[in-house]
């Protein structure tokens, strides 16, 4: 019953379930229309042509509904949505975390700076290189959070980073009830204190968390897309502070920090210790071409021939799913164990389990696999890194999937490309600054 | 113009086409549009692809009716100039109530196809989960709505998808009982 907390439902999804006719009975709930003066109900969307009217067979009338949110379930002007507004949940206090490595200073200071900030309900900004080891850091924070009683979301973009955290948090706070929200994911109808969640998942959520993480907030889709910046803000209550994690913090994000006086800890510095692989450019002239007539790249083939020969699971990031697929039946001829993934791939997490696990030698990729992926030993080569897909973030974050692991600090990242553009001299420029940072 | 698919904003070309022939205005762009896989000639106009799915999904279970209006063109220029009555196949009133509207008809109402209902779903069941030995093995899934005049009618049965048959055929030879003089049909998808 206490599921339904701080979540915003549709009636009909939940409504032959014993507990929801529980909350009913006990008059716990809320109810409003699905859309109302023009406006989605669990979006805020108000762009008219996100509304699509219709006649409805079951109000044999007119019903308009909203497309903006739709894979989220329909919302309708029919359609009957509910909130909380029962006694809340009494809240586990007891928490504690197992984490069996030792913080370095940097990152114990960077963990009480976020503290000290969430206290203060204020907004932070950790900003730290890939691999700096962020879940970590967070870590304290979190558990600090949760033993005051407070509800914590953490919140990314992507899809494949909550497949990749879950089970971190899960091992970690093994007292903790924790959910994990994606499309497609199941969800058990109990209350947790502890979300991690796409930030599409937040739109079924109001005033739900004391505080929230924002991890990888730099990503695709969260800058292009008002609605998930809306559904982040709407999905917490109105004084929790929002802390903000990333590697590559956009210019607003950092705009607005300075104007809204946020804490910042800055890691320049891996965890151990060892510098940033800056990546090397290898010109290859149309590499599209060749691979679409069926052809290798002989540059791009003496590169994977030495991976194989090495035994290195390597990452091959393209800029499109057609390139994914045209690759990798060409790829195949050399290794078997050579396999693909994009986003509409069913079988994704297993074959990301399947490389790390060795039983793949390599993973062509889109761009979904640029963050929050650590793979041992990994080797990563970039194809068209010249493509507008490729912005510096994205080939920062690219770059920083290389040399995690303390026993393999180190690793070969290349840029394959057709023509030299400012997003990977900027990005080649911007690790070579972190790496002289001063710690 | 917003891509009803991938929401992106794009501008419809403008051809001669459209200028002096009654087109509709398209609600996918092209790159979406390229992704459907054509089939010309046959008692289907397109193939069951990843994107089809992917389309019938948004459109069925998720309820997107807008989605009625992206093949409002093809299936206008297939069945304007049948001479046939159209049927659409109905769903049960259990289904409509719960999906809201009739998938079938919805298609035929965005391209400004007349159809004439005749038949009503009897059993609440769904195709899609069934072998295709249960398919056969069905009996009477649909019926006949009564005062319809059938005898030495020509019909067109229109579906949105063709896997096995089973509706199909069941339907056809229901009406050919009941005094059709020709049955054809046609389908939006061919799986």
């Amino acid at each position: 019953m206490h599921f339904l907390e701080g979540r915003i439902v549709d009636t009909c999804v939940y409504e032959h379930e014993a507990w929801f006719q529980e909350a009913v009975a006990k008059k716990f709930l809320v109810y409003k229309a699905g859309i109302i003066d023009g406006q989605c109900q669990r979006c805020r969307n108000t762009n008219l042509s996100f509304f699509y009217t219709f006649h409805c067979a079951v109000c044999e009338d007119v019903c308009t509904y909203c497309r903006k949110c739709i894979r989220l379930g329909r919302v309708s002007s029919c359609t009957q949505l509910v909130t909380w507004n029962g006694p809340p949940y009494t809240r586990a206090i007891a928490h504690h975390y197992n984490f069996h490595g030792q913080l370095t200073a940097a990152q114990q200071h960077a963990a009480e700076q976020i503290i000290d900030s969430l206290e203060q309900k204020r907004g932070h900004l950790l900003h730290a290189v890939c691999g700096a080891g962020k879940t970590e850091i967070l870590f304290q924070p979190i558990v600090a959070a949760l033993k005051k009683g407070l509800r914590v979301c953490v919140a990314t973009p992507r899809t494949d980073v909550v497949l990749e955290l879950f089970p971190r948090f899960q091992q970690a706070f093994s007292q903790t009830s924790i959910q994990a929200l994606y499309g497609g994911a199941t969800v058990e109808p109990i209350f947790a204190q502890l979300i991690i969640a796409t930030t599409h998942q937040l739109l079924r959520f109001e005033d739900a968390f004391d505080v929230m993480i924002v991890d990888e907030a730099d990503a695709f889709p969260y800058t292009y897309d008002d609605m998930l910046q809306q559904a982040v803000h709407k999905a917490k209550t109105p004084d929790a502070p929002i802390l903000f994690v990333t590697a590559t913090p956009t210019k607003p994000l950092l705009k607005q920090m300075k104007k809204e006086q946020w804490g910042y800890s800055f890691l320049p510095r891996r965890y151990h210790g060892y510098a940033l692989p800056v990546p090397t450019m290898r010109a290859l002239r149309r590499a599209a071409k060749q691979i679409r007539s069926g052809k290798i790249p002989s540059k791009l083939k003496g590169w994977i021939e030495e991976r194989l020969a090495q035994q290195q699971p390597f990452l091959l990031f393209v800029p499109t799913v057609e390139l994914v697929k045209q690759l990798v039946p060409l790829l195949q001829q050399l290794d078997e164990q050579i396999d693909g993934v994009y986003a509409e791939d069913e079988a994704r997490k297993e074959k990301v389990l399947a490389l790390r696990a060795q039983q793949l030698k390599g993973l062509v990729t889109t761009t979904i696999l640029e963050r929050g992926i650590t793979i041992t030993n990994v080797q990563v080569a970039v194809i068209c890194a010249d493509d507008a897909i490729f912005d510096a973030g994205a080939l920062i974050q690219i770059s920083g999937r290389v040399g995690r692991h303390q026993a393999y600090p180190t690793g070969d990242i290349v840029l394959f490309y057709d023509a030299i553009t400012l997003a990977m001299d900027e990005a080649i420029r911007e690790i070579k600054r972190l790496n002289e940072v001063r710690v | 113009m917003r891509c009803y698919l991938c929401e992106r904003v794009f501008l419809p070309q403008p051809t001669w086409s459209q200028l002096f022939t009654t087109r509709y205005e398209a609600v996918i762009c092209e790159r979406c549009n390229e992704q459907f896989e054509r089939i010309d000639g046959g008692k289907a106009l397109f193939a069951y692809n990843a994107t089809m799915k992917d389309y019938l999904h948004r459109y069925k279970f998720l309820k997107d009716v807008a989605l009625a209006q992206v093949f409002r063109q093809d299936i206008h220029h297939a069945l304007r100039h049948r001479q046939e009555i159209i049927v659409p196949v109905p769903l049960h009133k259990n289904r409509l109530q719960e999906r809201t509207f009739s998938h079938v008809h919805e298609l035929l109402e965005q391209a400004d196809i007349m159809y004439t209902n005749m038949l009503m779903k009897c059993v609440d069941d769904r195709q899609s989960q069934k072998t295709l030995q249960q398919r056969q093995a069905d009996t009477k899934r649909f019926d006949l709505l009564p005062h319809v005049p059938i005898v030495n009618k020509r019909i067109v049965i229109f579906d949105d998808i063709f896997t096995t048959g089973a509706t199909i055929f069941s339907i056809q030879q229901l009406l050919y009982e009941h005094g059709a003089s020709h049955v054809d049909y046609i389908t939006l998808i061919q799986a």
